[in-house]
């Protein structure tokens, strides 16, 4: 039995564009410098990204004051020097509430995405490699989750289970999962009729050996853009529903919930609604900007020089 | 200096006298007038604390005869009235239940004073007073077993049917055998209707007592249950299951009232007509618009950008705020209510409540989140309702005899309670968080769990059993009239469980039950008061039913327009629309 031989794809299908060769010479970090020296855009996405991952880290341990405890003596009391963003209806720093906040918020908006994007490419890929009667039933069950509006199932399942910061991302997990589905089962059809799968698969690689080390490992660029994209759009939709109460409860000091604590009182204190309200924004634009540069510099035909 | 006509004196005293000039008018039109400063001082006193812009921060009153004309009022009496004849009130959240003889839920009893009657109503501010409604005249005999009233003779209901003596026995019949909600409004005074109640004609009707009850008249003032509903519509919607027809008058309205239901959306809005048949005196507004707004922040900008004209769901500190707004008037007044946090008594000992009740951070919630709109209280029972004892001691927040009584109770750092409160509900939130920070301090975790307002209700006042409730419910309550007995039996008596009352944790002391029943037929005040002390001492030390954490200070915000409102200790948050208008600006 010969060895099975290395079949390469075309170049483009790689990770993040790069040849693997290329990949391989370049390393992370030159990747990430070439990529940030694309545009000033990508540049600040990474800013932000680090900004907010290194709050998710350390936001809680740095805070400056206790983001839980009442002090309610000090109620809603406007920046100062020592409390830059200004204290809540409880008197607690705003600071320190955002800075530990950026665990529940963006924390859990990634570990969702994790657990939808597993789900998701499993079935997706499952559906694409195995067709026939396997692909009909995988993908009518994903239709059924895709048929709601999105954040109606979400607050659906969210009340149906109780309001919680964990109940809240199981129901986020079951909205973001078939869209993966969708993109990775889309991308496997495409896949395993091109000429290296068709090799591999004459050489006597597994079914499983096919999907896992010559597919799925080709269907990773578009799914890491739209990952990027949607982190975004996890956080803001976990604020929204702690937002409405059916997340995060107090005294956790989530985003969202914090913006709805703070909706009653925004006319006299602009400090409590503003600085999550601006975490918040920052944070989208951070991955949605870095999902549109990702987009860009993968594909050869948008990819510029650097700047 | 203006020339002296007489008119311009009387003028500027009756302008004064009825706040309708304010202080700074007052006091340019005296200077011109020539009057003695004694004499524009006293004009001033008589003027009140009315600032430029005409906002009354008192209530307002409807003009009767002998009394000066109320603001908006000429000199002979005739009102400045205003085109618009809608009043827009914002409520903070559903009204799942529309059967007033069912309903226990504040939000539905101020709906039900537009379109139900009572037989009487309180009279302005008094508890112990009383104004026609569906009964013209009253009576009752020496040694109070028989009350007699007459009703108005062309009284209907809103589907077109006679409102005659035999219907509203009818009615009473229903609300008592019915037994639900507010039925002990009626219970204590009448065990049999169908006998005790006698139609005398077509228009007299007496409720006969088995034994002297001063309190009889004030039970049928309620706006809690005493209020009439139409024995055909009744007839017309009864099932075998349900022969009352309540799932059929939970969702639909008729009753005798000043105003028609003509859309009922119980989650977001109800709009009631002018009712064309109405017995008495037309009232000012052609319609009454219900909106519910569960924002706290919504409501007030609806009320300040003039799209809603009263409402009484408003946080502390938003009224701190909208007192200075001349364009609103903020109506403040003391009442029967007493807010508390009901304990679990299926699932915590008497230790352990007594345990909660000292973790309770009483001196922050009043000064800090009720804003001087609450003030430290003993227990159920306000200072202004009878039976109040003063010397029973009051709680105070001390985490080391908490955390002693907690662990002596049996619970152990690390364990968790839940804690449920309304959604939206500012001020709830802030009490729930300063509770729960308390506890934390003694290693005890409160979980806290805010739902939509019919959820809290439909849990409160249902049959599922306490364990499936949270430890905590957030909850206040007043009297459906002047008494202690009646503030607490539907609250702690064990009659009263689930949908038999607001017995919401199943609170059940024999001891306490006993004592009521004494309480029920005590005749003097000072028994009354002996006999509430010793309950209260139960309720509060003895085996707690829950925290009692202030005696609450009320506010109505109006838009500055709005006259006649006059808030009653009893009618809480109620409005009395057949008496209010609209000033012509």
């Amino acid at each position: 039995m010969t060895a099975e031989p290395r079949v390469t794809p075309e170049p483009q299908l790689l990770p993040l564009g790069l040849t693997e060769r290329a990949a391989r010479r370049r390393g992370p970090l030159v990747t990430l410098v070439d990529f940030a020296r694309q545009s000033p855009l990508n540049l600040l996405a990474l800013g932000l990204i680090a900004l907010f991952v290194f709050l998710v880290v350390f936001g809680g341990t740095l805070a400056p004051h206790d983001p839980i405890k009442p002090n309610i003596q000090l109620k809603l009391h406007a920046p100062s020097s020592t409390y830059w963003f200004g204290t809540d209806e409880l008197g607690r720093d705003v600071l320190s509430r955002v800075m530990s906040g950026a665990k529940y918020s963006l924390g859990v908006a990634v570990i969702i995405l994790s657990i939808a994007l597993v789900i998701g490419v499993v079935v997706g890929a499952l559906a694409g490699y195995l067709g026939g009667l396997a692909d009909e039933v995988l993908m009518r069950l994903t239709d059924l989750f895709l048929a709601f509006p999105a954040l109606i199932l979400a607050m659906a399942i969210a009340a149906a289970l109780g309001r919680s910061l964990q109940t809240a991302a199981i129901a986020l997990t079951a909205i973001y999962w078939p869209w993966y589905a969708r993109l990775v089962r889309g991308q496997v059809l495409a896949l395993k009729e091109r000429e290296f799968v068709e090799a591999a698969r004459a050489l006597g690689a597994s079914p499983g050996r096919v999907l896992l080390r010559h597919i799925l490992p080709n269907t990773t660029a578009p799914v890491i853009v739209q990952l990027t994209i949607d982190v975004g759009y996890a956080v803001l939709a976990t604020a929204g529903l702690s937002f409405l109460g059916l997340g995060a409860q107090p005294p956790t000091p989530e985003w969202g919930s914090m913006i709805a604590g703070a909706r009653t009182v925004f006319r006299e204190a602009w400090w409590y609604i503003s600085f999550p309200g601006l975490a918040l924004t920052l944070t989208v634009v951070g991955f949605n900007l870095l999902g549109d540069g990702l987009r860009d510099y993968i594909d050869p035909r948008t990819r510029r020089r650097a700047w | 200096m203006e020339r002296r006509h007489p008119e311009h004196y009387l003028d500027l005293l009756l302008g004064a006298r009825a706040g309708r000039l304010t202080r700074r008018q007052v006091l340019t039109r005296g200077l011109r007038l020539g009057l003695s400063t004694p004499a524009i001082l006293s004009l001033l006193a008589a003027c009140g604390q009315q600032e430029e812009g005409g906002a009354a921060p008192t209530p307002t009153s409807a003009p009767a005869a002998g009394q000066t004309p109320a603001p908006g009022a000429t000199a002979t009496g005739e009102r400045r009235l205003s085109d618009n004849r809608d009043f827009v009130v914002a409520f903070s959240g559903g009204v799942p239940d529309l059967d007033p003889q069912s309903a226990y839920d504040n939000q539905a009893s101020a709906l039900f004073l537009a379109c139900y009657e009572m037989l009487i109503a309180l009279k302005g501010e008094s508890t112990f007073e009383y104004e026609p409604m569906l009964a013209r005249e009253w009576s009752q005999n020496d040694n109070l077993t028989a009350f007699t009233f007459k009703l108005a003779p062309n009284a209907k209901f809103h589907d077109g049917t006679p409102c005659d003596a035999e219907a509203v026995k009818a009615s009473f019949v229903r609300f008592r055998r019915m037994e639900r909600g507010p039925y002990n409004v009626i219970s204590r005074f009448v065990d049999n209707p169908e006998e005790q109640i006698e139609v005398v004609d077509a228009t007299t009707l007496v409720f006969k007592m088995t034994k002297p009850e001063p309190l009889f008249l004030a039970a049928m003032a309620s706006e809690y249950g005493p209020l009439v509903v139409s024995p055909a519509a009744m007839e017309q919607h009864k099932t075998a299951d349900d022969p009352y027809a309540h799932e059929w008058f939970a969702q639909n309205i008729v009753g005798t009232g000043p105003y028609k239901a003509v859309e009922i959306l119980p989650q977001e809005r109800f709009v009631f007509e002018r009712f064309a048949d109405y017995h008495s005196e037309p009232p000012f507004f052609d319609r009454i618009i219900a909106r519910v707004v569960v924002e706290d922040a919504t409501r007030r900008q609806l009320l300040e950008s003039g799209e809603v004209h009263g409402c009484a769901y408003i946080n502390p500190e938003d009224l701190l705020v909208m007192k200075d707004n001349p364009a609103l008037q903020v109506v403040e007044y003391d009442t029967t209510e007493v807010d508390w946090i009901r304990m679990n008594y299926a699932k915590l000992n008497a230790k352990a409540r007594q345990g909660f009740a000292y973790a309770w951070p009483y001196q922050e919630v009043i000064e800090q989140v009720l804003r001087g709109y609450g003030k430290p209280i003993n227990g159920p029972i306000a200072d202004t309702v009878i039976g109040y004892d003063p010397s029973i001691p009051t709680y105070t927040t001390d985490l080391e005899k908490a955390k002693q009584l907690l662990t002596e109770s049996g619970i152990r750092e690390g364990d968790t309670f839940t804690y449920m409160f309304a959604t939206g509900d500012a001020t709830d939130s802030a009490m729930a968080q300063l509770f729960q920070a308390n506890l934390a301090q003694i290693g005890i975790t409160l979980e806290l769990q805010q739902v939509d307002r019919a959820a809290l209700l439909e849990l409160a006042y249902g049959d599922s059993p306490p364990e499936e409730r949270p430890h905590f419910m957030s909850a206040g309550w007043w009297p459906d009239y002047n008494d202690s007995w009646n503030q607490m039996y539907p609250n702690f008596h064990s009659d009263s469980v689930g949908s038999k009352g607001s017995n919401a944790m199943f609170y059940q002391n024999a001891e306490f039950d006993r004592l009521m029943d004494q309480l029920q037929v005590a005749e003097s005040e000072e028994e009354i008061r002996k006999l509430t002390g010793q309950i209260v001492k139960i309720l509060t030390w003895d085996d707690p039913a829950a925290i009692f954490y202030a005696q609450i200070k009320k506010a109505t915000v109006l838009q500055a327009d709005i006259r006649g409102f006059t808030p009653n200790g009893i009618y809480i948050n109620s409005f009395p629309f057949w008496h209010m208008w609209r000033e012509a600006t």
